[in-house]
């Protein structure tokens, strides 16, 4: 059985990694591709950066090495190392972007919710991603309509959502 | 720009026309396109603009639906895609008033046109049930698959619809109404996984056995039921894995000193946990899939005992093929009270845990089920151990010794125990013959001093004569996942 098979992942500007078929087949995706015997060479991945690829790949070993060992502390332990790895006041808006997109496209449903979690938790909290700032949006009930209404500086930019 | 909600009782759809983009509006909006220039050039989503719509809606299906709507006014491109959500959790008590829950209600359920997979409804002290009815049949119209109501303190009769009730997508119901309800004479549920009913007041036998009985049963709760206008019942519910049964209140017992008879045939069942005060003849068919019983009896006036005694032994004897019992400590009195029931119980040779409250060898119940479970491995006790006096005369009572403590008993659980000289005699009664023990466990009680603090638990035991040569004791503070059973 070949389980420690390594598999190239090879990303949009070229670069190329070399991952456990483990860790590579928590992407439906790509686990169908190697199924398909698509996987000979390495698996081009033109949607993906390696910057981002290189997120991806370390968000996949860490579940992966989670779920051999089968503690419940681990369950919590993971918790927190998802929590570091998303955290919004450190990773930029662009990176969060890219990692929704390449998780839906990889097809890692784990990694895909707890991006969308976590932009929903922030508009959850009335604070919409602009420009890599999460800016307070508030509304109003004034005359029967629903009012926008900002606190912070994106009130001046707020032609950027006029339609 | 801004989007409308009426708040004036009559909706309007959300569809008015937008503003046609002005110059000056597309003149900022290059700008906007430049200024993206600026940034990371290899990033492809730089705005959460950029996402497709599918992805947003994914993001605000994580969202309350009540901040989810909110974003509409955020752009365009956001205006409608509040509408995909689809769990929809109504809480009234998060909105500042009736009406503007109401209003809220109305706009949500009328937008949007697609699948919704939840409808959460949780309102009390409501006068108009006919917006109700008219809220779950949107729901069922847009095909739900998880309905939960619970509705407190409405006046007069509810009616929910009848839709709900034949609603083909439907795979879990939980229906807390304490009014009663009427239900369709036919009730077809293909996909119901799940059924929870609190409060419930059950109108008629044939609505409620077609209810009970639906084909694709995996789950049922029944809690705080009022049985009164039914007298006999018999559900077949195929599937059923897990039944569970809670009775606490007998305020019903004038209506009918002899319950309803409830019939439960499933040859699927696993596990059933009955908390009641039998004040109902609950009765299974024998079934060799069932796993773990739970038996709890609640509360027992000495006028009822022989009643309650037999029907314990009844559901006894159907469950007699399970791998772990749990008997409370009113019902292993109960049981003991009647000498005769007691000595005829059936034996458990799948039994692996045995679970009880207190640990008392004077009631027979408990001395008889442990002869009666001759490959029993684990014995626990919930409730702390029964204070036995040196004259108390019971010293014989595991003489000869049930066949496990021989050949399989190979751990003890004590909780809630407070050591002391006539407790660790009683524990001596049962450790004596314990001939294959391996681990005794014992949790200590929760003591406060009077300054409020928790007073440490003595780390070692006092001598306690045990028959196995190579046991451990370890004394360990309380577990809060087990809590007595009463």
């Amino acid at each position: 059985m070949a389980s420690s098979r390594k598999i190239t992942l090879r990303s949009s500007d070229g670069e190329s990694f070399e991952v456990e078929e483990a860790v590579a087949v928590e992407s439906q995706t790509i686990k169908h591709m190697i199924e398909d015997d698509c996987a000979d060479n390495a698996i081009p991945l033109p949607n993906v950066t390696s910057k981002i690829l290189a997120k991806v790949i370390e968000y996949c070993k860490k579940h992966v090495d989670a779920s051999k060992a089968e503690d419940r502390v681990n369950d919590e332990d993971l918790k927190a190392w998802d929590a570091a790895f998303i955290k919004v006041d450190q990773v930029d808006q662009a990176t969060l972007f890219d990692l929704i997109l390449a998780a839906n496209y990889l097809n890692i449903k784990s990694l895909l919710d707890l991006t969308c979690q976590t932009v929903a938790d922030m508009i959850k909290g009335n604070l919409f991603p602009v420009r890599n700032e999460w800016l307070n949006f508030t509304f109003s009930i004034a005359n029967r309509e629903l009012v926008l209404v900002c606190l912070t500086e994106w009130v001046a930019h707020r032609r950027l959502f006029c339609s | 720009m801004c989007c409308s909600l009426m708040n004036d009782g009559a909706f309007r759809a959300l569809d008015k026309p937008v503003r046609v983009m002005d110059e000056t509006a597309a003149a900022s909006k290059s700008k906007h396109r430049k200024l993206n220039e600026e940034q990371d050039m290899d990033s492809v989503a730089c705005n959460i603009d950029d996402l497709p719509e599918a992805i947003l809606e994914h993001i605000l299906s994580f969202v309350p639906i009540e901040d989810a709507v909110a974003t509409c006014v955020l752009s365009k491109k956001w205006r409608y895609l509040w509408t995909s959500h689809p769990n929809l959790e109504l809480f009234e008590s998060r909105f500042s008033g009736r009406e503007h829950f109401t209003n809220f209600v109305d706009g949500v359920l009328l937008q949007g046109s697609s699948r919704i997979k939840k409808l959460v409804l949780r309102c009390s002290n409501f006068d108009y049930a006919s917006r109700i009815n008219f809220w779950v049949s949107t729901a069922v119209a847009r095909k739900v698959e998880s309905c939960s109501v619970l509705l407190l303190w409405i006046p007069g009769n509810l009616v929910l619809p009848y839709c709900l009730f034949s609603c083909a997508t439907l795979a879990r119901l939980e229906l807390c109404v304490l009014p009663a309800l009427e239900l369709p004479s036919r009730i077809w549920l293909p996909n119901l996984k799940f059924l929870l009913l609190k409060y419930f007041k059950f109108v008629d036998e044939r609505s409620t056995e077609q209810l009970l009985s639906s084909p694709a049963l995996e789950e049922l709760i029944i809690e705080e039921c009022n049985w009164s206008n039914i007298e006999a019942l018999t559900i077949r519910p195929s599937m059923l894995k897990i039944l569970t049964i809670h009775d606490d209140h007998d305020g019903f017992s004038l209506v009918h000193p002899y319950g309803c008879r409830v019939l439960i045939c499933g040859n699927n069942l696993e596990r059933i946990l009955c908390r009641s005060s039998f004040l109902n003849d609950y009765r299974f068919e024998k079934s060799c899939s069932l796993l773990e019983a739970c038996i709890n009896v609640t509360a027992c006036p000495p006028s009822r005992t022989r009643q309650v005694a037999r029907r314990l032994h009844k559901l006894l004897e159907a469950t007699c093929s399970v791998k772990k019992l749990t008997l409370s400590s009113t019902a292993v009195r109960v049981l003991s009270s009647a000498a005769e029931l007691c000595s005829h119980l059936p034996i458990f040779p799948n039994l692996k845990l045995l679970v009880f409250g207190r640990l008392d060898l004077k009631h027979q119940a408990i001395v008889k089920l442990l002869h009666n479970s001759p490959d029993l491995e684990t014995l626990e006790f919930r409730e702390g151990i029964q204070r036995y006096g040196i004259d108390d005369g019971y010293d014989a009572i595991l003489d000869p010794a049930p066949h496990c403590f021989g050949s399989h008993l190979k751990q003890i659980e004590l909780h809630n125990v407070l050591m002391g000289d006539e407790v660790v005699r009683m524990l001596e009664l049962l450790l004596k013959h314990a001939m294959v023990l391996e681990k005794l466990l014992i949790h200590h009680r929760r003591t406060f001093s009077w300054l409020g603090f928790e007073e440490s638990y003595p780390k070692t035991l006092p001598e306690v004569h045990c028959g196995s040569k190579s046991f451990k004791i370890t004394i360990l503070p309380p577990d809060i996942d087990k809590r007595p059973l009463s």
